[in-house]
């Protein structure tokens, strides 16, 4: 037996192992003899890591784990990398609930506070389901973290952290949550049917009255504490507007899900009048306000969607592949399928067609540089909204790595310690003593290749086996 | 052997015009900013002035700085020859929805609250097709769904600039109202709230004007207070807060005569009955879009100050516009309220010299005051006749040259500048006006062209009701009329 494929079968019975659990505390574990890749690209070869209760307690060269330690592998073939962070998403949490279900207002310019699709005021935490498919879903792409938040409309609710895995016990798995209430989803996304707000313009007056009427009701309660305030009358206390409190106060940010640098801009004009911060999610090239974010230290967290070529783009390529094909493998019958489609010659394009393909190359070709395109432009990228397939998901960051030109250090560090920066979580998103034990196991040398693939995401020190069937 | 067939030399040609394609911008002309031009030798006409045969006009920095025979200025200054063209300021329209991402927030009657200026495309190529008929300024309006719509915004069609480049900064904030079928409609009809009749219409104003004047007595009370607490925290006590309200602020606003209201309406009665609510709460300088019906009232609107904006000749799309006249806007005139002509309709905006030049034919009026309906009338109406409307020193440079009198039916317009910078040119006139940032990767040709055919079209989704249908579709709303 190989030395590789034993270290194989190690995996696997390891693997099988260790899945459902029921102990109260967590395991010990390490691996050793591996190379490992930081979030800045340096990397080290035979690395020792070791963890324990969920942190990190050892990162060191040629060193031996403890007695007390699993070793979940051994072996140079093998690869570490801190895991990934979705920087926002709604893995976990029930389907929002439609506008139609609501029916209509009785009087649609004053819908209830739920009815318009203001909930600021619920967490995450209090319907996160760790063990929701979306949430496997993010534990087999190699996520540790997802920063989640519920379904919804205009503010829909306050994301919070959480580990992709926790441990199940007879009472129900134990709390995910890394950090509560980091920020406050905001979506140009109206009320729906007939209730206000019913538009993007009306969704930016709305706000602004909410953040009106959230200023007279906090300062009233501080009168109320304050000199001479025992004579007054108690403030009406309203759950909704004393949430927004910390958005208020510019302690919490605004994360801000756009489709455009128009609607970025809209956002921006909320937060220069109130004063507050923004994180922007979203999968459109922001480029345009690059200056403005810049001045502003707005980060932007991108979604690696796959996006697709125009058809008559993925036509071409198909033709010019199986070009390709031809010229290798031909023989007699492809040569008359040939002469056959020169019989029935495509229509000659028109004026006007050619010269909206040209301009449409240009605009694909600038769709694939966005993120180059911002990362150049000096904004703080991180990544958000995996959602769908494993497979779609390694697809799009291979597309923004050959197509986009975006090497795959960066798209580690976008993955990894950028989007915990600006999550504000130290403790994520790199592999040294003292953070949170939360990398990928990967067989292979270059992370990113077709060639490597995922064994485990480790979340909060458990340990995950990917299937990659 | 590695043989080459026609498919292959096919896919490569394809490779090789790909990659030259690339390199060539067919974006038309952007707007970069103010510039210095010299427009010589063309007939003038200055609205203002009467007309100035064989003249220059010399623009600096955006600025018109002089104008008179053979003007000298440096040798670096471009200079446009507009030898037998007839130059004349850039036309204004007074009512339009061009390039709004959406028009009516439909779901309430009064919106004071909600701003235009936070609903503009600034990547709309119907800004360059406006730009093609000589328009340069635009009032962008709210729809008419709502008594008291949104504000709207007055722009400059900078054709390339960002949503906050294209606003003139200099414009005063004018606000839309709307009185009749639409608010009843969609409102009392629609969605069982207050307002089902024009009675009804009349009692929103006059509420929602009691609540914000109660409104601000209020807040400035309580600001007052706070202040002196604020000093005195140990001798004043502090005040109950009352919040600020946007809503109620900008109707302040349009009582204290900061905020200018312009009125689409059609019948005579509801016309006069606004004129006797803004008497009561001494509301002065609005217009009435549309106002089919204003020439019946037309001394009754001359005393009041109030202008009109109205269609040359359109109307009967819905019961309250069957009674109208193609003298309504030369009856206007005649009776010394200040009128202009506008188009509510991408397709209309092209040419508004033709329905300029319509007064003229039906209601005898003179050339110049036609013009004037285009120009300097609409910049009053829009509070900007200090910096637009007319060729005079100080004004801004937006122009229009045309290849004869634009009130000819033959009169092409050939060249429109903003600012000074040439923004359309006949001669130069991209195939494709879309900006490069407007162009979207994955829509089919197909679509392009239908969304084409119906920008030519124009005059289907432009109007007024935009998005209130949409809305109300379940509703009793979705019989296809015309709504203005």
């Amino acid at each position: 037996m190989s030395r590789s494929s034993w270290i194989f079968g190690f995996i696997l019975l390891l693997g099988s192992s260790f899945t459902a659990t029921a102990q109260t505390t967590l395991p010990s574990y390490g691996v050793q003899g591996v190379n490992v890749i930081q979030a800045d690209g340096s990397v080290k070869t035979n690395q020792t890591i070791h963890w324990a209760d969920g942190v990190i307690r050892q990162v060191a060269t040629n060193e031996t784990l403890p007695n007390s330690a699993r070793i979940l592998v051994d072996g140079d073939s093998l690869l570490i990398i801190p895991a990934f962070i979705d920087g926002f998403n709604h893995s976990g949490m029930p389907d929002a609930v439609t506008p139609s279900s609501y029916g209509n207002p009785d009087r649609p310019s004053d819908p209830t506070y739920d009815r318009a699709g203001i909930q600021p005021q619920r967490l995450a935490e209090t319907e996160f389901d760790v063990s929701h498919s979306s949430v496997k879903s993010l534990q087999s792409a190699g996520f540790g973290a997802v920063n989640s938040a519920h379904q919804g409309r205009m503010l829909p609710g306050q994301s919070s952290l959480f580990f992709t895995q926790a441990e199940e016990t007879y009472a129900g798995f134990e709390s995910p949550l890394y950090e509560s209430a980091l920020g406050y989803v905001f979506q140009f996304e109206g009320a729906g049917g007939r209730a206000y707000p019913s538009t993007d313009m009306a969704i930016m007056a709305r706000f602004k009255q909410l953040l009106y009427d959230a200023e007279a009701l906090q300062q009233h309660i501080e009168y109320v504490e304050g000199p001479g305030g025992e004579q007054m009358e108690a403030p009406q206390r309203d759950a909704v507007l004393e949430s927004l409190f910390p958005l208020l106060n510019g302690e919490k940010p605004l994360m801000a899900s756009v489709d455009s640098p128009e609607d970025a801009e809209r956002v921006l004009m909320l937060a220069d009048e109130f004063d507050f911060s923004v994180i922007f999610a979203t999968s459109a090239d922001l480029t345009p306000i690059a200056s403005k974010l810049t001045q502003t230290a707005t980060p932007v967290l991108f979604q690696f969607d796959e996006p697709e070529a125009p058809d008559w783009i993925q036509e071409e390529m198909k033709e010019s592949s199986g070009d390709e094909n031809e010229s290798t493998t031909e023989g007699q019958d492809e040569q008359e399928d040939v002469v056959a489609e020169e019989e029935a010659p495509e229509p000659e394009l028109s004026e006007e067609e050619k010269a909206f393909r040209a301009r449409q190359a240009s605009a694909w070709d600038a769709k694939k540089g966005a993120l180059r395109s911002m990362l150049d432009a000096g904004l703080m990228i991180g990544a958000y909204g995996f959602d769908g397939s494993v497979k779609d998901f390694h697809g799009a960051l291979q597309f923004y790595h050959e197509e986009g030109g975006v090497t795959s250090t960066e798209l580690l560090n976008i993955l990894s310690s950028n989007t915990a920066m600006i999550l504000g979580i130290e403790r994520l998103g790199t592999l040294t003593e003292g953070s949170m034990a939360n990398m990928i196991v990967i067989h292979g040398q270059d992370w990113l290749s077709t060639d490597s693939k995922m064994l485990f995401t480790v979340s909060n020190g458990h340990v995950i086996k990917i299937d990659n069937d | 052997m590695i043989t080459i067939n026609s498919t292959m030399l096919k896919g490569l040609l394809t490779a090789v015009l790909l990659l030259s394609f690339t390199t060539v911008s067919a974006q038309p002309t952007t707007y970069t900013g103010p510039q210095s031009v010299l427009i010589k030798n063309g007939l003038l006409k200055t609205i203002t002035q009467g007309d100035l045969p064989n003249t220059d006009i010399y623009i600096v920095n955006g600025l018109i700085q002089e104008m008179g025979p053979n003007l000298s200025v440096p040798a670096n200054v471009q200079v446009i020859d507009a030898s037998g063209k007839v130059v004349m300021p850039g036309i204004i329209d007074a009512h339009s929805h061009l390039n709004t991402v959406s028009t009516n927030e439909a779901t309430s009657p009064v919106t004071a609250e909600i701003t235009i200026k936070e609903s503009i495309d600034p990547n709309d190529v119907a800004m360059y097709h406006a730009l093609a008929g000589g328009v340069t300024t635009i009032n962008l309006m709210h729809g008419s769904a709502n008594v008291i719509g949104a504000r709207n915004a007055t722009l400059k069609l900078r054709y390339g600039a960002d949503q906050f480049g294209l606003q003139f900064q200099e414009a005063p904030q004018t606000i839309k109202f709307a009185l009749g079928e639409n608010p009843t409609r969609v409102h009392g009809q629609g969605t069982g709230v207050q307002p089902r009749t024009r009675m009804g219409v009349e009692r929103v104003i006059r509420d929602v004007f009691d609540d914000a004047i109660e409104y601000n007595h209020k807040r400035q009370a309580y600001l007052a207070q706070k202040e002196a607490h604020e000093r005195r925290p140990n001798r004043v006590a502090p005040p109950v807060p009352v919040a600020k309200n946007l809503r109620l602020e900008v109707i302040s606003d349009i009582i204290n005569g900061n905020i200018l209201v312009h009125c689409h309406s059609y019948r005579a009665d509801e016309i006069v009955m606004l004129v006797n609510v803004f008497k009561d709460y001494g509301v002065e300088n609005y217009t009435f879009q549309h106002a089919n019906e204003a020439f019946k009232v037309a001394p009754e609107l001359a005393e009041a100050g109030a202008n009109a904006s109205v269609f040359s000749d359109w109307w009967a799309y819905k019961f309250e516009v069957y009674y109208s006249t193609a003298y309504n806007a030369a009856i206007l005139h005649e009776n010394g309220v200040n009128t202009s002509i506008n188009s509510d309709s991408n397709e209309l905006i092209r040419h508004l010299n033709h329905e300029a030049a319509k007064v003229v034919r039906y209601g005898g009026i003179s050339e110049e005051d036609a013009l004037a309906m285009i120009t300097i009338n609409p910049a009053k109406q829009l509070g900007i006749d200090e910096y637009v409307g007319s060729l005079e020193v100080g004004k801004h440079g937006d122009i229009s040259i045309w290849s004869a009198d634009p009130l000819s039916i033959y009169a092409v317009n050939e060249m429109t500048l903003v600012d000074g910078q040439v923004l359309f040119n006949r001669e130069t006139d991209a195939a494709d006006a879309r900006l490069d940032r407007a162009i979207s990767y994955d829509q089919s040709f197909e679509d392009l062209q239908s969304e084409v055919s119906e920008a030519v079209r124009g005059r289907q989704d432009d109007a007024c009701m935009e998005d209130a249908f949409i809305l109300f579709e379940s509703g009793l709303q979705t019989e296809q009329t015309h709504n203005h």
